[in-house]
């Protein structure tokens, strides 16, 4: 290092370029005896605001009256020069650039001895004291009240004083003395003769050529007058000063004096602006000074220019520049920037120490006018200028200082932060961590590189920055600038220099000790960090969500947010909250490893040995952690490797808080931040459990096949199992997810899985080793792809005695699903119910038997056995259309296992022949059956349109039809003992087994005796079914006659599902039931079953207006040949009110109308009408509607016989 | 120092650089300096492109016995030439023939504003009209 020169201050160029700067007299402050730093530092900042002294507050009447009267108006400004001064050589040329007094500042605790503190401030004084006016002062802080006042002269002790308005009354006052005393001399000054005064020596361009005494006699009056003219200037006189200033300046142009000319030139513009000043008080120049004043300064800058003295012409420049940005308007910040280009044109021409303070004031100069890139561009230059003095640590501060504005905010951002944490440790502040790098604010490596693209200006700045810290033994910032070079810079340095940085890197870091932490973020780069959710399912503990208790009274705005947001993203969320959400909570136990997944990668030349990457936790939760530390080696340009970093909490900890993800590398520490999405709760331990089953989770099955499985539960935690509850979801594939389930399969749906929960609650509470099995039913149904069990269990965690019933807050839950790829059995191709006879029950009634024509088609690959019987009761019989016997099927599930495959291929095609042909046979004589067999759903829709007298004679031809062989016929009504029944010409024979072979249809027939029809037994359906229904009328509109009929088909349906059951048995063992609910019910099998008894007729008016009553009409007929009783109810229904099905809760409800929206006149309700047959009874009320909309009118009937109720009439009102 | 032309976009990313050698000796010193003057001159030109009605904002800065010439488009994207030549006329002329380059450039669906221009067509073309 050479020895530092002194850049504060130099001998020729001045630092300080405001244009009233001619005016102010400049002071020295100095410190005295022993004073800290910071103590002087708060002194002379005190001072310093003493920077104006009003003339009038001067006690001048001692120096005589003054001639002008503004001389009172005029103030002295004050320049302190802090601590040191280099006398400067134009002080004579410009007065103002002399030292004109010195202050010296001592701290009275520190430095007692006031005889001392004289005696050093007095040498301090020789140092500097100059000839002319010279004034000195010694100012001693805090000295005690009781001490004695010296009584030296010049010494003033400053009483320690409570507010700092008091310490500025005090120093003014002071310095208010200095300057009187000051003035007193520069009059002094002022009056010496001429003759004893020595010429100034500069000389004009006339001087050179010519030597006449007369000129040169006139030269040193004028250069005399201007001096006069400065002191005046000094002392706040600018009407004298300004009168001699104009006065020498005629002299100095006639002598070709173009320096003084200039010189003084300048002052009056100093004066010109300090009376403008004086007059406007808010300080703001009229445009016209301001124009002035830049014309003086221009002309001055040319008049330097003639003569090419640098630094004055500079000092101008700078002087203008000043001037604009203080004073001018928008527009003359063009003039400002070339004032300033202008000035940094000259940079050449100074000696470095110059050069240096050049650059200082353009860059402070740049800062004002808001230049920020001129600004980075100057503080390089003064960084470069401090280079030729070798001081590396200022030339390091100021490039580091203009990375700023080079994009390289990052580098800037990195080392600020480092420095305000240098010395902080790290294991004791979690926050001073966070502080440290933010990571909202970190670019990405990626983002880096695509910013960036000064690559050669950055590159040559950071090159800079390593030289600077080689040379000043920074190894900490070598490090972080070399690996910020090879972050950013890798694509554009070739591998060798890349290698040769790497190698520095090595030496540099064998210097520090081992596990220093260097603030770099990423390097190598981390290109993302995760939590990885390694759970499989069961190990995860889930919070119950506890319900609140909500006020409705209380509307919450927020609150309704909230909900609408759970709501929208239900089904996503876990644990009640949504994906969105930026507070998403995981919960942990303890002891269970946590981990994460960090992808780095290394984009290098060159392999890097990570000798250690781990995750740092909060730093005062260290002790609770377990820390899995790894080492890898990253081989060179590799693009992304995944590291798995695991960690172990010992305690249950609240937001978890893993602050950083640390990676050694070369003995060196890097921390980066994590930033993670979710918020880590670790919980205490709760129990574990395992579910198993005996078979694999993806079964293939067939249709409506029911399998049976066994689940193991198993406690295999250290914690008691108190609750287990078990949950089924359905998953049906995605095309068939809409609509739902139709209200007949929901019913069936119920069935899908079935176990018993008594055997749970038997085995409740599982103590850990324990383990049951659970059975259960799996029902494998159309479009169902996948069905779950969902288990949740429950332990208690805050105490473990078996007789307390509080759970745990947390709960596991186990999925364990099974796949089921179902392929097609059997199915129904037709279904028909006929009349058969009458039979006499139990209780001596009479009723009709029936017959259930049905046709089934085995879709798969294998034969089926079919079992029919009626639900929770007997089996039924089987009757099969066996026209051409043939003896090799007959009845023999177990000789079909026996069979051959090609016997059974030959099987298959017989049968399937044979079912057709008799299908085709018979269609002349069975009309409605072959067009069933023939095909399906069209087929039966097509005859439900045929017109009434068709539907007749099928009825007919189905009564005629029916010849039953009763051979064996027994007078049981449970049960039919025929060998064969004939049907329509066709004769069906009794089997015990029905075997439907592989792609074969088979018709059957099933005699029913103790069946209930479902004009009788309503009440039998479930009542969510009706509910459907019901709601399904809205659809079909139900003021139409066949939307009721539909209704009530459905209601047929769903009877006749719940009271016949059609089993199958593979010749694979597999069994299952036949899925009926996809049978239609045809409208001969309607006609049978529909409650026909009454014919029945409302009658509405046509035009309905609001308020006015209207009749309605109602006529019921007794349609059969028996005489009968019944009881009726009117409802009126409106607006997503339901009509139960249950006759007596109508009946005691149906008084309650549509919440006032009609008024009636009459009974809406009858009992005990006797019907005798064919006779017709009829009621009237009178109506009037209050409010429009829709009404449902619907009359119920209630047979008394039967107990049962059913619907007479069903129409829809609409008023619009 | 070099003659050096930038073309530079928005955020002050640079879309194009060009520099342009006299002699070998040229090309072995660093281009860096050239960088430093016209980043620092980007504040003047975003100064006078305000008070500027036309694209050519004429010399601008000057560093040494360099000049920078500015051109700036109605994207406020900024053509900086630096360069010892003072014929003002010249300049301008390179700035217009290298605006209609610059045009086509940015017509081309493929070009993703504010990126990198390149294209070594551009690049010939550019280099073919500094020498005229």
């Amino acid at each position: 290092m050479t020895d530092q020169p002194n850049i504060k201050y130099s001998p020729i160029f001045y630092p300080t370029q405001e244009i009233e700067i001619s005016s102010c007299v400049h002071l020295l402050v100095v410190p005295v005896g022993k004073i800290s730093a910071t103590t002087f530092k708060y002194y002379l900042d005190q001072i310093k605001k003493v920077s104006l002294i009003q003339r009038e507050s001067l006690n001048l009447q001692t120096l005589g009256t003054s001639q002008n009267k503004q001389y009172n108006d005029g103030n002295i400004s004050l320049k302190y020069l802090d601590g040191c001064y280099v006398p400067n050589e134009w002080s004579d040329f410009h007065l103002y650039k002399k030292v004109f007094g010195i202050i010296g500042i001592s701290h009275f605790p520190k430095s007692p001895n006031f005889k001392q503190i004289y005696s050093d401030f007095i040498s301090e004084v020789d140092k500097f004291k100059t000839n002319g006016p010279f004034i000195s002062r010694c100012f001693s802080f805090d000295p005690p009240e009781n001490i004695e006042d010296p009584m030296l002269s010049g010494f003033y002790p400053i009483p320690m004083v409570t507010t700092i308005e008091h310490l500025y009354f005090y120093l003014e006052r002071l310095i208010a003395d200095m300057l009187t005393e000051l003035i007193s001399q520069f009059r002094t000054e002022m009056k010496i003769p001429l003759n004893k005064i020595e010429t100034i020596s500069i000389q004009t361009d006339k001087s050179k050529t010519n030597s006449d005494n007369n000129i040169l006699k006139k030269l040193k009056l004028a250069r005399r007058k201007k001096t006069i003219a400065d002191y005046h200037l000094l002392s706040g006189e600018y009407k004298d000063s300004e009168d001699l200033y104009k006065n020498s300046m005629i002299q100095f142009n006639n002598l070709s004096d173009t320096m003084f000319y200039a010189c003084s030139f300048e002052n009056l513009c100093c004066i010109k602006f300090k009376i403008e000043q004086l007059k406007n008080k808010n300080g703001k120049l009229s445009e016209k000074i301001v124009k002035e004043i830049n014309d003086d300064l221009k002309k001055i800058i040319e008049l330097y220019e003639k003569k090419k003295i640098f630094v004055l012409i500079v000092e101008v420049h700078l002087r203008l520049a000043h001037f604009l940005l203080k004073h001018g308007a928008r527009s003359d910040r063009n003039q400002i920037i070339e004032s300033l280009s202008s000035a940094y044109s000259y940079f050449n021409n100074f000696d470095p120490v110059e050069q240096i303070l050049l650059v200082k004031n353009l860059v402070s100069f740049y800062s004002l006018v808001g230049y920020k890139r001129k600004v980075s561009f100057f503080l390089r230059q003064t960084a470069l200028c401090h280079q030729k003095f070798k001081n590396w640590q200022i030339f390091h501060d100021y490039l580091l200082y203009s990375c700023k504005y080079f994009q390289l905010e990052e580098l800037l951002e990195l080392i600020e932060n480092d420095n305000k944490n240098e010395g902080v440790n790290h294991d004791t502040s979690d926050q001073n961590q966070k502080k440290k790098t933010n990571p909202k604010k970190q670019k990405s490596f990626n983002d880096l590189q695509k910013i960036n693209k000064w690559t050669n200006l950055q590159k040559t700045i950071l090159f800079d920055l390593l030289k600077a810290t080689r040379y000043t033994n920074n190894y900490k910032r070598f490090i972080q600038y070399c690996i910020f070079i090879l972050k950013i810079f890798y694509k554009t340095i070739p591998t060798e220099k890349q290698l040769k940085l790497f190698q520095n890197l090595k030496l540099v870091t064998s210097y520090l000790s081992m596990g220093t932490e260097i603030n770099m973020y990423a390097f190598p780069p981390v290109e993302s960090i995760k939590l990885v959710n390694s759970n499989i399912d069961g190990d995860e503990p889930i919070k119950i969500q506890k319900e609140k208790n909500q006020d409705i009274f209380i509307f919450t705005p927020k609150e309704q947010k909230k909900q609408k947001k759970s709501s929208k993203g239900k089904g996503n969320h876990k644990n009640g909250n949504s994906e969105d959400d930026d507070d998403k909570v995981i919960d942990k136990t303890c002891n269970e490893l946590i981990n994460f997944e960090i992808i780095v990668s290394n984009p290098f030349d060159f392999d890097l040995i990570l000798e250690r990457v781990s995750l740092v936790p909060r730093a005062n939760e260290k002790e609770n952690f377990i820390i899995y530390p790894l080492r890898i080696t990253l081989p060179s340009n590799t693009k992304r490797q995944s590291i798995v970093l695991a960690i172990k909490a010992l305690k249950p900890i609240n937001d978890l808080q893993i602050s950083f993800c640390e990676i050694c590398l070369l003995g060196i520490k890097y921390l980066h931040p994590l930033q993670l999405n979710e918020r880590i709760n670790v919980i205490p331990p709760l129990p574990k459990m395992i579910i198993s089953i005996s078979s694999n989770n993806y079964i293939n099955t067939y249709e409506e096949q029911i399998i049976d499985n066994v689940l193991k539960f198993e406690n295999v935690g250290k914690k008691i199992i108190y609750k287990i509850k078990i949950d089924k979801n359905i998953i049906r594939e995605k095309i068939h997810k809409y609509p739902k389930f139709a209200p007949y399969e929901q019913y069936y749906a119920t069935k899908i899985l079935d176990w018993d929960n008594t055997i749970i609650e038997e085995n409740l509470p599982l103590l850990p080793g324990e383990s049951f099995y659970l059975p259960f039913k799996l029902c494998a149904r159309k479009y169902v792809e996948e069905i779950q069990f969902l288990v949740k269990y429950y332990g208690n965690y805050k105490n473990d005695l078996i007789d307390n019933k509080d759970l745990d807050e947390y709960y596991h839950l186990i999925k364990i699903p099974f796949r089921l790829n179902t392929k097609a059995s059997i199915q129904i191709l037709s279904f028909e119910l006929i009349k058969n006879r009458m039979v006499t029950d139990s209780n001596n009634l009479k009723r009709d038997s029936y017959l259930i024509i049905a046709e089934f088609k085995n879709l798969s690959k294998f034969n089926f056995v079919l079992n029919c019987k009626v639900r929770n009761n007997d089996n039924l019989r089987f009757y099969h259309l066996n026209k051409n016997k043939n003896k090799n099927t007959k009845g023999k599930m177990g000789g079909l296992n026996g069979v051959t495959n090609d016997k059974m291929n030959n099987i298959k095609k017989t049968k399937y022949i044979e079912s057709k042909n008799i299908s085709e046979n018979n269609d002349e004589q069975s009309s409605i059956h072959s067009k069933l067999t023939k095909h399906k759903l069209q087929k039966i829709k097509k005859i439900q349109n045929m017109p009434n007298s068709k539907k007749l004679k099928i009825n007919n031809v189905q009564n005629k039809n029916i010849t039953i062989n009763r051979k064996k016929f027994k007078r049981d009504h449970e049960k039919y003992d025929e060998s064969s029944i004939e049907v329509m010409n066709n004769k069906y024979e009794y089997e015990r087994e029905i075997i439907i072979e592989s792609h074969c249809e088979k018709r059957i027939i099933i005699p029913i005796s103790n069946f209930n029809l479902p004009e009788e037994d309503i009440s039998g359906i479930p009542p969510e079914i009706l509910l459907d229904h019901y709601l399904a009328i809205n659809h079909y509109r139900p003021n139409k006659k066949e939307s009721f009929e539909l209704m009530q088909k459905n209601n047929i349906k769903c009877l006749l599902l719940q009271k016949i059951e059609i089993n199958w048995v593979s010749n694979l063992q597999n069994f299952g039931e036949i899925p009926l609910y996809s049978m239609q019910i045809s409208q001969s099998t309607y006609n049978i079953l529909k409650p026909s008894q009454y014919l029945t007729s409302v009658r509405l008016p046509n035009y309905i207006e609001l308020f006015k009553f209207y009749p309605i009409k109602l006529s019921i007929k007794n349609i059969t040949s028996e005489t009968l009783t019944l009881d009726f109810v009117i409802l009126f229904e409106s607006g997503g009110n339901t009509i139960s099905n249950n006759f007596y809760h109508i009946h005691s409800n149906f008084l309650k109308t549509p919440e006032k929206k009609l008024l009636w006149v009459g009974a809406l309700s009858m009992s005990n009408i006797k019907l005798l047959p064919d006779s017709v009874f009829e009621h009237q009320i009178v109506v009037s509607f209050l409010i429009h909309g829709q009404y449902l009118i619907t009359v119920k009937g209630f047979n008394k016989l039967t107990n049962k109720s059913f619907i007479l009439e069903q129409k829809m009102l609409t008023i619009n | 120092m070099i003659s050096t032309f930038m073309i530079i976009g928005k955020d002050d990313v640079p879309l194009y650089e060009a520099s342009f050698f006299n002699s070998k000796k040229q090309k072995e010193g660093s281009s860096h300096l050239s960088q430093f003057v016209i980043h620092a001159a980007l504040d003047i030109i975003e100064e006078k492109v305000l008070s500027n009605e036309n694209f050519f904002l004429g010399v601008v800065d000057n560093f040494n016995n360099f000049t920078v010439s500015a051109f700036v488009t109605t994207g406020m994207v900024k053509f900086v030439l630096l360069t010892e030549n003072k014929n003002v006329d010249s300049t301008k002329a390179f700035f217009n023939d290298v605006y209609e380059l610059y045009l086509k450039v940015i017509l081309n669906p493929f070009y993703k504003q504010n990126s990198p221009i390149v294209s070594p067509y551009f690049d010939k073309k550019v280099r073919e009209k500094f020498s005229k």
